[in-house]
């Protein structure tokens, strides 16, 4: 740096000192934003470290390649591809068996594949080793049982004694995994396979796995991007295949988005800092410029001050939201995600790059040409965004969803905000009151030259309010929706689970204990649904049992789907949904489509009589629901634990309670980001008020001149804080209930495949509200009263 | 409008190569939906060495001529041209804003009325801004000893809120002529001053840029200041 430079920087950094306000509300809300994007990419990462060490570690391979009918032959047929290289970007390719066995007396699910098949590509990195390399057959954390070993393994509804298997349990989740021959042979299914697992490298996974780091579950709304394509089969990135994974990915990028809204806050904050800098130091800088200094060397000095602050702001909030994310994994009982150097450097980057960008683009924006006075461009730019918006909700796509939430924002700030504050100065001729008038018509309408900085905060808040509504309001809407699917699956009852198969054999005597009105049992197995994987849930569908999914017939002569699988496999009420069991498929009707906010992967409830046609002995019957007489179900669970200890037995009314405790518990960290993302935008409140008001220290002397006394002038400036907080709340109304709409019927269901019924509670209002209202007095409390009493004495 | 009242053209008719050329120079600003011309057919030649006063009432254009001198803003008529040094020509009024801060950056040193001083930096500071901006090192102790010499050696480490009007502008004069520029413009550099705070600012400004060498314009509504230029050009507005 040239000494004229390092002695502007000097004097850029003493005016920082000597003007705190802006500095500190930028690190304040560069540190917060941090925290929130932090914490969610180390949550998120919890989180899949969670579910790949619950799908048995298996997470080696990228995509999954099915068709219907899939056999060995297709398998050998797809792997000479491969080695001629007509599969361009794929590094590796398994067979799997998937299926269901019991063995110690226990049902478990059973995956089988061919280690050998992908050793091409495939290396110990991925946590995979070579059978003959060790005594160990597949992954870290596993229970082995050592190759060789004889198991007593029950499987297909016969027992087969001796096999030398190789077999391995994953501890704690309960799946067995074995080579494919074994496992073919123990799910009685030679020669046949479920998938074929691939590893791809190719550029556009690599962008979609970088853009994934970036914004954790990214991946979720790019469903097909990346994926290779392979005549006959049907693609899908592992992320979309694992319902489990896919759904945790939706949750991870629905938070993601709240954690950018915090950023794009701090972002405001920023840009709003830099303005007021700029505007304090006009003249400076024109003083400047006459010394030959050019705008490019004001604007890199303002943008390297920027990064100082965003860099320290960044690393507050990287140590904030390393703990946080500590604490919400302990509060999750998840193994807490490292912070790694790309953490550090996600963190850093963005908030520097946030705290830095806005005074190169204040600094451009006060370097360029005049804006046009002209109304047409911004009407044409208008239209033109409506229009995309209309498109983004017509493609149905959960990236293009986002998007429409990111246009009606900016169409807000861009239109809505000053239009409103257009209309309220408009209306300021019908107050006596002429302080009113004036605080009225001091309100940043658009076109006002001096409005843009209040405006820009003003923007901030009421997006931030609208967030908070849009938000309240899905939930207490999802919240409504499942306490009512809960009041009709759960029937006054007790659950039974029983692995050993225990309890589910002692049915009769289980009917004789007292209290006890019925008992329903429910086999339950893996299956493939048309191109992906499905739970497929087999019970004596009458009216009654319809009706606890919301089927209000008689007893339907198909199957029900819930919407996850509905949508998955683009199917509804009258298709044939085609499932493919154990070897065996079926064509079955979808009599009805079921709301499942409880299950975050596709899953058809089959009538019983449609068993017989499957492969019978591939379901575990586990699980029953004992029906009880009014008030005796915690006797008759009671009951139940001491006679079957080893079964999971709960009473449907505990159930309940600990299924509405677990929601309100999943909405805990996107309320805290909210609240985060409005608490941002109140210290931008605050940061643009206190410019504001050292910008009306000239007319509250002239006030204090012609007689005003020092609170009068101070209750002045604190009734123009409350009309922009009013102002706000009003215009985050509207918008917040925008917001909702488009979480509840487009955002929702592409990402968790629900559907929710928008419901206009007002307890989704009224906390934004006043926390909008509350915010812009506190910030504007401070302000008003220094320059409202400074400017009393000096004048 | 341009009236050379006190014209005389000493360094025209002396055949003098002038530092400076202005030809037909005029600038209009945007009223409502219409145009209106702030100054218009303004031209004269300074050669290096002389002095121009630009003399005319509030809004008669003077800062508006000034700042088309300086490369600050274009002119919507005629043109400016200065003289390198080399030989070369530089046309200032059709110069791009990279090369128009190059040029104020070496060329041109500038006083103002008022806030004329970076108030984050110390008076030392402040003057050797220029010094620094140019790469110049070797011209440090020269732009510090005429900070002496204008009787500031006390206020080097002071920060301009704190020194009086008088010393803000002597300051200002003392970084203006810290490059060694050889084109000193100042806007009302005394409108902001007492009587006599004003005769010792005018005496000092005229005193330095007589002994730089550098050609002086001096924009200003005080007949006192103007009758000490070699030319006096009489603006009254478009």
């Amino acid at each position: 740096m040239g000494g004229g430079l390092a002695l502007l920087a000097k004097s850029q950094l003493r005016y920082a000192a000597r003007h705190p306000v802006g500095s500190v509300t930028t690190l304040i809300g560069v540190a917060l934003a941090v925290l929130a994007v932090t914490a969610v990419h180390l949550v998120s990462e919890s989180v899949r470290a969670g579910l790949d060490a619950a799908g048995g570690g298996v997470n080696w391979h990228t995509h999954v390649a099915t068709r219907p009918d899939l056999s060995e032959d297709d398998y050998f047929d797809l792997r000479r591809r491969w080695r001629r290289g007509e599969l361009p970007g794929v590094t590796a390719v398994f067979p799997v068996v998937d299926g269901y066995v019991r063995v110690g007396g226990r049902t478990k699910r059973l995956l089988g594949f061919d280690p050998l098949a992908g050793l091409q590509g495939v290396g110990d990195s991925a946590g995979f080793g070579a059978p003959g390399s060790s005594s160990r057959f597949l992954l870290e954390d596993v229970l082995a049982v050592d190759p060789g070993d004889a198991a007593a393994v029950r499987a297909a509804g016969g027992q087969v004694a001796n096999l030398p298997v190789v077999l391995e349990e994953v501890e704690g989740v309960g799946v067995l995994l074995a080579d494919l021959p074994t496992a073919q042979r123990l799910l009685r299914r030679e020669g046949e396979l479920d998938a074929i697992w691939l590893q791809t490298a190719n550029a556009t996974s690599r962008l979609v796995d970088w853009a994934d780091g970036l914004l954790p579950g990214i991946a979720a709304a790019l469903p097909d991007v990346g994926n290779p394509r392979i005549d006959s089969f049907r693609v899908t990135a592992l992320a979309q295949a694992n319902p489990t994974r896919r759904f945790a990915d939706a949750i991870a990028f629905n938070l993601g988005i709240l954690a950018l809204l915090s950023l794009l806050m701090a972002l405001f904050l920023a840009v709003q800092s830099s303005r007021a800098n700029n505007a304090r130091r006009r003249l400076e800088h024109e003083r400047l410029r006459a010394a030959g200094v050019s705008r490019a060397e004001l604007r890199s000095i303002a943008a390297a001050e920027g990064l100082l602050i965003g860099g320290l702001g960044s690393g507050l909030g990287l140590a904030g939201g390393a703990a946080l994310a500590d604490a919400l994994a302990a509060a999750g009982e998840l193994r807490p995600a490292p912070v790694d150097a790309w953490v550090v450097a996600k963190a850093l980057g963005c908030g520097a790059l946030a705290a830095a960008l806005a005074p190169l683009w204040t600094g451009w924006r006060a370097g360029g040409a005049q804006p046009s006075s002209r109304k047409w461009p911004r009407r044409v730019l208008g239209l033109a965004a409506a229009l995309v918006l209309a498109g983004c909700l017509a493609h149905a796509a959960l990236w293009s969803a986002f998007v429409a939430l990111l246009l009606i924002c900016l169409l807000h700030v861009a239109y809505a905000v000053p239009a409103l504050a257009g209309t309220a100065r408009a209306l300021a001729r019908l107050f006596k009151s002429l302080t009113m008038r004036a605080n009225l018509r001091s309100l940043p309408a658009a076109g006002a030259h001096d409005g843009s900085e209040p405006r820009l905060a003003l923007a901030a808040l009421s997006i931030a309010a609208a967030v908070a509504i849009g938000m309240g309001l899905m939930v207490e809407s999802l919240r409504r929706d499942f306490d009512a699917m809960l009041g009709q699956v759960l029937w006054e009852g007790v659950y039974l689970r029983d692995e050993t198969g225990g309890a589910t054999g002692d049915l009769a005597t289980i009917r004789g204990l007292p209290g006890v009105r019925d008992i329903r049992r429910y086999g339950e197995a893996p299956a493939r649904l048309a191109h992906g994987p499905v739970t497929v849930r087999v019970a004596n569908l009458d009216a009654a049992e319809a009706a606890r999914y919301g089927y209000s017939r008689d007893a339907p002569a198909g199957a029900l789907l819930n919407e996850t699988a509905s949508r998955a496999y683009d199917l509804g009420i009258g298709d044939i949904a085609q499932i493919t069991l154990g070897g065996q498929r079926i064509g079955v009707p979808v009599a009805y489509v079921f709301r499942d906010y409880r299950a975050a992967s596709p899953t058809v409830i089959l009538p019983l009589a449609w068993q017989n046609r499957l492969l019978a002995g591939t379901f575990a019957w586990q699980q029953t629901v004992v029906l009880t007489e009014p008030g005796t179900a915690a006797a008759v669970a009671a009951r139940l634990r001491e006679r079957y200890p080893d079964a999971e037995v709960r009473d449907h009314a505990e159930i309940r309670a600990a299924a509405s405790a677990a929601f309100d518990r999943s909405f805990v960290v996107s309320n805290a980001l909210t609240a985060v993302a409005v608490g941002v935008a109140v210290v931008g409140l605050y940061a643009a008020l206190t410019a504001l008001q050292a910008n009306r220290e000239r007319e509250f002397r002239l006030l204090a001149a012609v007689g005003h006394s020092r609170v009068e002038i101070w209750r002045l400036a604190l009734t123009r804080t409350f009309a922009l907080g009013a102002l706000a709340a009003v215009a985050a109304a509207p918008l917040g209930v925008l917001i909702a709409w488009v979480l509840c019927a487009f955002v929702n269901p592409l990402a968790f495949g629900w559907s929710i019924n928008l419901r206009p509670v007002a307890s989704a209002f009224w906390l934004p509200l006043l926390l909008c209202l509350a915010g812009a007095l506190l910030a504007g409390a401070v302000p008003s009263y220094r320059s409202a009493f400074r400017s009393a004495s000096v004048g | 409008m341009v009236d050379r009242a006190a014209a005389d053209s000493r360094g025209q008719a002396s055949g003098e190569k002038a530092l400076l050329r202005v030809e037909d120079v005029g600038k209009r600003y945007a009223d409502g939906d219409a145009s209106r011309w702030v100054v218009r057919d303004v031209s004269f030649a300074l050669p290096a060495g002389r002095t121009i006063a630009l003399w005319g009432p509030s809004g008669a254009g003077k800062t508006t001529v000034l700042n088309i001198l300086g490369g600050l803003t274009l002119p919507d008529a005629g043109r400016v041209a200065f003289e390198d040094g080399q030989g070369e020509r530089f046309a200032v009024s059709e110069a791009s804003e990279k090369r128009r801060t190059r040029f104020r950056r070496r060329e041109v040193g500038f006083v103002f009325q008022f806030f004329n001083l970076v108030p984050t930096l110390t008076v030392e500071e402040n003057v050797l801004l220029p010094v620094e901006l140019n790469r110049l090192s070797a011209r440090r102790e020269q732009a510090l000893a005429r900070l002496d010499a204008l009787g500031l050696a006390h206020c080097r480490q002071r920060f301009p809120d704190t020194l009086s009007g008088g010393e803000q502008q002597r300051a200002a004069i003392a970084r203006a002529l810290a490059h060694q520029p050889r084109l000193l413009l100042a806007d009302e550099p005394t409108g902001n001053l007492d009587a006599a705070n004003a005769a010792r600012v005018t005496e000092l400004l005229w005193e330095q840029a007589r002994a730089a060498g550098c050609a002086l314009a001096v924009a200003t509504h005080n007949e006192q200041v103007a009758a000490r230029a070699d030319e006096v050009l009489r603006l009254s507005g478009g």
